[in-house]
């Protein structure tokens, strides 16, 4: 299993068990492109544009709700096991989903990224907490977590190495190593970049109507 | 640190770096400061207060302690040297902070911050700060709280680097 793979597994497990513990069935997490490493913690996900939310049972694949085909095309492409759905009406969506799931124990987070409407709207007395939930199990880090910490400090090192040495020539190897980061970045992500490009027109022209849809949602 | 100008480097520059990797989606970070050219006796002063606090720092990290215990460490050798003003929100913001999924994450290393730090949570410890002799200083450390204490996990050595001119 990739370090990815692995930290991802574990992180789940992780949370089942905290969910269980404090009797929370359903955990709805927030996020956006400024906050999104509690999305990421909890499914995986990392938002470029627009509000993202993934509800997160004990057990199944997470739901994902965002606001763009875009998104939603890339967050299929990287784990294909996801539910994923776009609404442009992304808050109105999750609160309605919230309302449907009524008979089981809902739990929302972080309160630095969920929106005003679901923080403190009609359903906030049907929604627990869950933000110091997730900050516990995000402070302390697991095996694989801490794996990963240890990769990136060894490239902070390594990294801090090539700084320092192109100081003392005047820069070319400064130029010529940031040009070759660039020309390795792996085909898959290419792809997916090219990938982006007809759903992104699409969706500017979604937005461009957007003020004449009385109902924009689409799922 | 301030943006980038015209201006060329010269003998005698500080050249600060905040390098933050993210490998897997997790952050780690290594600050360190160099000089081009050869350090000036003012230089060194303020590097050596810089070192003995992030030491200090680094030495506070252990379970039980407070985010803020950690800073407060750190503050304090300013203080000894009568740089007190300069770890105030005036010029400066934390001492370090959570490293993880988030690049600047929880707990922030102020000292009014009472989080227990526990084992598995990953920090960088950085006294960064303005110097009124010298200019912006940065110097800091990746860890993770052990049981007895903290493990420093980035590698380079703690010096004041100095490297000539082209």
């Amino acid at each position: 299993m990739s370090g990815i793979a692995s930290a991802r597994a574990e992180r789940r497990t992780r949370l089942a068990i905290a969910m269980a513990e404090e009797g929370i069935d359903v955990l709805v997490v927030a996020g956006n492109p400024w906050r999104s490493d509690y999305l990421r913690f909890a499914a995986d996900i990392t938002p470029v544009e627009g509000h993202a939310f993934a509800f997160i049972g004990r057990e199944a694949p997470a739901r994902i709700i965002v606001e763009s085909p875009a998104e939603a095309a890339r967050l299929r492409s990287e784990q294909a096991e996801l539910d994923v759905r776009w609404s442009l009406s992304a808050i109105e969506e999750t609160e309605t989903a919230i309302r449907e799931l009524a008979k089981q124990r809902i739990a929302i987070a972080p309160l630095a990224a969920v929106p005003y409407r679901l923080a403190m709207g009609r359903l906030v007395a049907s929604i627990g907490p869950a933000t110091a939930l997730l900050d516990r199990l995000m402070l302390r880090k697991s095996p694989s977590e801490i794996a990963a910490f240890r990769r990136a400090a060894v490239l902070a090192d390594e990294g801090y190495a090539v700084f320092a040495k192109p100081r003392a020539s005047g820069g070319r190897n400064m130029r010529s190593s940031r040009k070759s980061r660039l020309s390795s970045v792996p085909a898959a992500v290419r792809k997916i970049f090219r990938s982006w490009a007809p759903a992104a027109v699409k969706c500017a022209g979604c937005i461009r109507r957007r003020n004449g849809a009385s109902r924009p949602a689409t799922w | 640190m301030h943006p980038p100008t015209e201006r060329r480097l010269a003998p005698g520059d500080l050249v600060t770096t905040e390098l933050t990797p993210c490998v897997d989606g997790y952050y780690a970070q290594i600050c360190r400061t160099l000089v081009l050219g050869e350090p000036s006796e003012a230089q060194q002063r303020a590097y050596a207060v810089y070192d003995e606090a992030l030491t200090a720092g680094i030495a506070a990290v252990r379970p039980g302690a407070t985010a803020g215990d950690v800073a407060r460490a750190q503050n304090e050798v300013f203080r000894r040297h009568g740089l007190g003003d300069y770890v105030t929100s005036e010029y400066t913001r934390v001492r370090g902070h959570g490293l993880g999924l988030y690049v600047d994450g929880r707990p922030a290393l102020l000292e009014d911050v009472d989080l227990n730090l526990e084992p598995d949570m990953t920090l960088i410890v950085h006294p960064n700060t303005y110097h009124p002799e010298v200019g912006y200083f940065v110097h800091g450390d990746s860890v993770r709280v052990i049981s007895d204490g903290c493990e420093v996990v980035t590698r380079t050595p703690r010096r004041l680097l100095s490297v000539p001119l082209a």
